[in-house]
C-alpha cells in the first residue's frame, strides 16, 4: 500500500502530539503509583518506566480517548511483574510516616490523612490497587477492569471487601487522653 | 447487608447504576433509613479516601523536563530553582548573609544555605531514621573524631544532635543502644549537645501509652524541625541521617 | 514571548538576581551543591542519580559543580557486588552494570564522587577489588566532615 506523503506527516505529527500527552499524564500516574506503594522513589521509577514503555508501544494504542486507561494498564503491568517482586525482596520500604517528616500534625485534617493512609496501606495490594483506581481515579468499574486485567464482577467484590476493611480499621477504639490523639499501630 | 446489595449500593454510590436500577434503591433508601445511612457512610469514606491522597509526598518535586536552551528558559529555571520550585535552592552572592532563607521541601527533607564565613565551626545532625539503619553507631565514631582532632587543633567546633521521628529511640533510656557512647562522649565534649524533639515523644506517648524515659544528657526542645530550622537559619551546617 | 520576558525579568528583579554573577550563565560563579547519600537501598540511589541528572539538565553542566558524598552504608552505591562476601558490615552492593553506567555518566557531565575514608576503614574495605572506579583523590578523611566543610565553602546541601 502506497502511504502518501501527508499521511506520514499525518502520522508523524499526531505521534508528537501522543507522545506530548503521554508526558502530560506524568503527574496523574505518579498518584495513582504513589497510592498503590506509599513510596515516592519506587513510585517515581514506576512512572518513568511506564512511560519509556507507552513510548515504545504507542502504535499500539487504537483510541486516543482512552490514553489514561491504556497508561494505567500499562503502569498496572508493570508494577504486577516488576515491582512487587522486589518490593517482597528489600522488604516494605514505605515512605515515612507524614508526622515524622513534617512539622508535628498540629491540624485535625492531618491527622484524619494519616489515619487514612495507614488503613490504606494495611489493605493487601489488590484491595488497595482497586481503590485507588475507582476511588481516587475515578475510573469506572469497566475501565478498572480493563486497566488490572479482572472481570467486572470481580472489582466489585474486591471493591466492597476492601471498603468495608477499610471502615473497619477507621472505626477502631481511639484513647482519649488530654491532648489530641493519633491512635495507629505501632511504629515499625 | 446480604452481599448482592451490598455490591449494589456500592455501585449506586460509584455512579455505576442504570437510571431504573438508581430509581430502585432510591425508593428502598426512603423505605429503609438504615440502607441511606450506609450509602452516605461510603460516600463519606469516598470523600475521605480522596482527601488523604490529595498531596502525595514527591509531587513537588517533578522532575524539571530538559530544555533546549533559550536564554529565557536558563533564566526562568534558575529562578524557579531560586524560589524552591524544583527543591529549594539558595542563590545569591555569598555575602548575602542577612537575607538566608533555610528551605525545608514539602517532606521536610533538609536543604540548607552554605554556611559561609563563620569562625567556628558548627554542624547539627537532624537524625530522623531508626538508628540501626543508619549505622549510628559508626556515625558517632565520625563525630568523635571530628570532636577529638578540633580540640587537638584547638579550633572552635559545636556539634548538636537532633531526635526527632523515628531517630528518638537514639535518646530513649529504655530503647538506646547507645546510651552509654552518648554518656562518654557528653561528659568528655562539652561542645557536643543532644537534643530530643517533644513533639515526638508526646506523640509516642499517646500512640504506645507508655510513659517515656529520654536519656539524661539530653535537651528537650519543644518541636525538633524548628530547631533545626533555627540552626539552619543562623548559619550552622546540616547534615541529616 | 513579550509577556514571559516581562515576568521573567520581574522575578529576577524582585530577587535582585539581575547580575550575571548570581546567574553562571557564563561559568563563573557556579552554583555548588552537595548530595549526601548514607542508605543503600538501591531504588533510593537510584532516584538520588535521576535528581542529580535532572538537576543537570535544567541548568546545564557547565554552571554546576556538583559532589555527591558517600558514607557509611552510602558505599554500597560504588560497592561491586562480588565484593560483598568480603565485606560483612554491608548489607547491600549495588555497584551493578545499570547503576555503574549511571554513574560514569553523571562523572562524564563534572559530578564528583567522594568516598569516607573512615567508613572505608572501619568497614575494611580495599578500595582497588572492592570499589568501582574509586582513585586516591576520591578519598576524604571523613563524610561528615566533609559535608560540614563544602556547606562551609558555599555548597548547599541536599539528602536526596
Amino acid at each position: 500500500m502506497q502511504t502518501t506523503k501527508s499521511t506520514l506527516l499525518q502520522k508523524f505529527g499526531h505521534n508528537r502530539k501522543l507522545r506530548a500527552q503521554v508526558c502530560n499524564q506524568r503527574e496523574r500516574l505518579y498518584r495513582i503509583a504513589w497510592s498503590w506503594c506509599h513510596d515516592q522513589h519506587l513510585a517515581d521509577d514506576l512512572v518513568q518506566e511506564t512511560q519509556a514503555k507507552a513510548l515504545e508501544k504507542l502504535d499500539s494504542l487504537r483510541e486516543e480517548s482512552r490514553l489514561a486507561v491504556w497508561l494505567t494498564r500499562i503502569m498496572a503491568n508493570i508494577y504486577r511483574d516488576h515491582f512487587r517482586k522486589n518490593r517482597e525482596e528489600t522488604g516494605l520500604e514505605i515512605d515515612v510516616a507524614i508526622e515524622d517528616e513534617t512539622p508535628e500534625l498540629s491540624t485535625d485534617r492531618m491527622q484524619l490523612v494519616q489515619r487514612t493512609r495507614d488503613a490504606i496501606a494495611s489493605l493487601s495490594d489488590d484491595q488497595r490497587q482497586i481503590i485507588s483506581l475507582v476511588d481516587l481515579a475515578s475510573f469506572s468499574y469497566a475501565d478498572t477492569a480493563k486497566i488490572l486485567d479482572i472481570p467486572v464482577g470481580t472489582v466489585m467484590s474486591r471493591l466492597s471487601r476492601a471498603r468495608n476493611k477499610l471502615r473497619e480499621r477507621l472505626e477502631r477504639p481511639i484513647y482519649h487522653t488530654k491532648q489530641k490523639v493519633v491512635p495507629i499501630r505501632k511504629p515499625s | 447487608m446480604r452481599r448482592n446489595d451490598d455490591l449494589e449500593l456500592n455501585a449506586y454510590v460509584d455512579g455505576e447504576l442504570t437510571a431504573e436500577e438508581q430509581a430502585e434503591i432510591l425508593t428502598a433508601m426512603q423505605r429503609n433509613p438504615e440502607l441511606a445511612k450506609e450509602a452516605c457512610e461510603l460516600n463519606n469514606l469516598k470523600n475521605q479516601l480522596k482527601l488523604a491522597y490529595e498531596n502525595p509526598p514527591g509531587i513537588s518535586s517533578s522532575s524539571a523536563t530538559p530544555n533546549k536552551t533559550p536564554w529565557y528558559a536558563i533564566a526562568a529555571s534558575l529562578v524557579m530553582l531560586a524560589m524552591g520550585l524544583a527543591g529549594g535552592f539558595w542563590m545569591g552572592t555569598p555575602a548575602n548573609h542577612s537575607d538566608r532563607f533555610v528551605m525545608l521541601d514539602a517532606d521536610g527533607r533538609g536543604q540548607a544555605p552554605s554556611t559561609i564565613d563563620s569562625p567556628e565551626t558548627r554542624i547539627v545532625f537532624h537524625l530522623t531514621s531508626d538508628p540501626e539503619d543508619v549505622a549510628a553507631e559508626e556515625l558517632l565514631d565520625d563525630i568523635e573524631d571530628m570532636l577529638s582532632s578540633y580540640k587537638k587543633d584547638g579550633n572552635p567546633l559545636r556539634v548538636e544532635i537532633v531526635s526527632h521521628g523515628k531517630g528518638l529511640s537514639f535518646m530513649r533510656e529504655r530503647l538506646s543502644h547507645h546510651k552509654a557512647r552518648i554518656h562518654e562522649l557528653a561528659t568528655t565534649y562539652k561542645n557536643l549537645t543532644f537534643v530530643a524533639c517533644k513533639n515526638t515523644i508526646d506523640r509516642l506517648q499517646v500512640e504506645q501509652g507508655v510513659e517515656i524515659k529520654i536519656v539524661p544528657e539530653a535537651e528537650v526542645i519543644d518541636s525538633g524541625v524548628s530547631h533545626v530550622v533555627k540552626r539552619q537559619k543562623e548559619g550552622w551546617s546540616y547534615i541529616r541521617v | 514571548m513579550k509577556r514571559f520576558t516581562t515576568l521573567v525579568t520581574a522575578l529576577l528583579m524582585g530577587f535582585g538576581l539581575w547580575s550575571t554573577q548570581a546567574f553562571a550563565l557564563n561559568g563563573y560563579a557556579k552554583q555548588k551543591v552537595v548530595y549526601h547519600v548514607n542508605y543503600d537501598n538501591p531504588k533510593k540511589q537510584a532516584g538520588a542519580l535521576r535528581n542529580i541528572q535532572n538537576h543537570i539538565n535544567a541548568v546545564g553542566a557547565e554552571n554546576l559543580d556538583l559532589k555527591v558524598v558517600m558514607h557509611g552504608h552510602g558505599l554500597s552505591l560504588l560497592l561491586e557486588p562480588e565484593a560483598l562476601v568480603r565485606v560483612p558490615k554491608f548489607k547491600k552492593a549495588n555497584a551493578t552494570e545499570k547503576m555503574t553506567a549511571k554513574i560514569d555518566n553523571l562523572k562524564g557531565q563534572g559530578v564528583d564522587f567522594s568516598v569516607c575514608a573512615n567508613t572505608v576503614r572501619g568497614r575494611k574495605v580495599n578500595v582497588d577489588t572492592d570499589l568501582y572506579n574509586v582513585e586516591k583523590g576520591d578519598i576524604v578523611p571523613s563524610g561528615v566532615a566533609e559535608l560540614a566543610h563544602l556547606q562551609s565553602q558555599g555548597y548547599v546541601y541536599i539528602k536526596p
